[in-house]
């Protein structure tokens, strides 16, 4: 009973903290929604050294498959 | 009140909550796209009358000819590229009215009357999500499937007054159904996948006291500008270039699917999408 009473008391002191801080008013949410959410992504970015994959065009549906002979002919453009 | 009760309760609300997406932003999901739709045939139907008649009767004879005998499911992946053009349309069309959505709510003070009916800010805010993911996409796929029907009706007409067989007609239609239904799987992938954009938009879209879409999009340029020149880091262009490829949400088959939806990256991005989208819903509970 006295360990529920304490939860309780820590709880309802969690969401007065979180009413009085972070919820005071929207900009406050919004900064903190924000900076959260830039706090994973630096975080995540990190720990698994994220890579930039928009150059990837690996698909198997279009691998085409050009001569060297067209392609040079085509890099020289036209004639 | 029993368990089926109270599910059909909630399917009832949640109807409620669609339907309601749907008619207060009719323009935008019915409208745009068929006249999106409409304008991508007449385009197509008029470089096709540009070329000579033994062209055309060449290419007709192509179309309902070389499909004969083939398997669907090989060539479907051809047509589905070709229809790729349309996830741009719906991923437009989509975030243009997360954009609009919580922030119209706030401007015609219509919030106030949804939070007097028994509907929490939460459902509100995840059925508009639903909309984004679900519901525009499917619109779209339903006007571009019947566009795509006429469009076949009208060109077998043709090649028939042409002197065409018409041999082939059955596996390009069925070519055409299965191409439409990759498309509307990418759609849908292509909006899970965005998840963190939807959520970074219905926050914005809650937050802004105007022009959400260019807050949204000029503070997170900002952010990464403000990064690089103060950080010397790039994490954030990273992380978005990372996801930047079109082929990680195009779907060309099912085999690969559920590996898709439950990959790493996936499920990153709808942690974050969800933290963003939390956001937005304890947003709600401000009166500007």
């Amino acid at each position: 009973m006295n360990t529920k009473h304490r939860t309780n008391q820590r709880v309802t002191f969690m969401q007065r903290t979180l009413r009085n801080t972070l919820l005071r008013n929207k900009h406050t949410l919004f900064i903190a929604t924000v900076v959260a959410v830039l706090i994973v992504v630096a975080v995540e970015g990190r720990l698994t050294d994220r890579e930039a994959s928009s150059q990837e065009f690996e698909n198997p549906f279009f691998d085409i498959q050009v001569s060297p002979q067209v392609r040079a002919d085509i890099r020289s453009g036209p004639r | 009140m029993s368990d089926s009760s109270a599910v059909t309760l909630a399917a009832r609300r949640w109807r409620g909550l669609l339907m309601r997406e749907i008619r207060e932003n009719r323009s935008l999901m019915l409208y745009a796209p068929c006249l999106l739709v409409l304008v991508a045939i007449l385009l197509g139907l008029r470089l096709f009358t540009l070329f000579p008649v033994e062209r055309q009767t060449a290419a007709m004879d192509l179309l309902f000819n070389r499909f004969e005998g083939i398997n669907a499911l090989e060539i479907a992946p051809l047509l589905t590229s070709a229809g790729a053009l349309n996830l741009v349309f719906i991923v437009g069309i989509a975030l243009s009215y997360l954009a609009s959505s919580l922030y119209a709510d706030r401007r015609e003070l219509s919030y106030l009357f949804w939070q007097s009916m028994p509907i929490s800010d939460r459902a509100t805010v995840m059925s508009k999500v639903a909309t984004s993911v679900l519901v525009i996409p499917a619109i779209y796929l339903a006007i571009l499937t019947v566009g795509s029907m006429f469009l076949i009706i009208g060109a077998a007409v043709y090649s028939y007054s042409l002197g065409i067989e018409l041999n082939g007609l059955v596996e390009l239609v069925a070519t055409m159904c299965i191409a439409l239904g990759f498309v509307g799987l990418s759609a849908v992938t292509a909006m899970l996948w965005l998840l963190p954009a939807v959520g970074w938009i219905l926050l914005f879209s809650a937050y802004a006291t105007r022009v959400p879409l260019l807050w949204a999009i000029g503070g997170l340029v900002a952010l990464s500008l403000l990064e690089e020149v103060a950080l010397g880091s790039n994490t954030l262009d990273t992380w978005i270039a990372s996801r930047s490829s079109p082929w990680q949400y195009l779907v060309f088959s099912l085999d690969d699917l559920g590996a898709r939806l439950f990959s790493y990256d996936m499920l990153f991005g709808a942690v974050l999408g969800g933290m963003l989208i939390s956001g937005a819903i304890l947003m709600r509970r401000f009166a500007d």
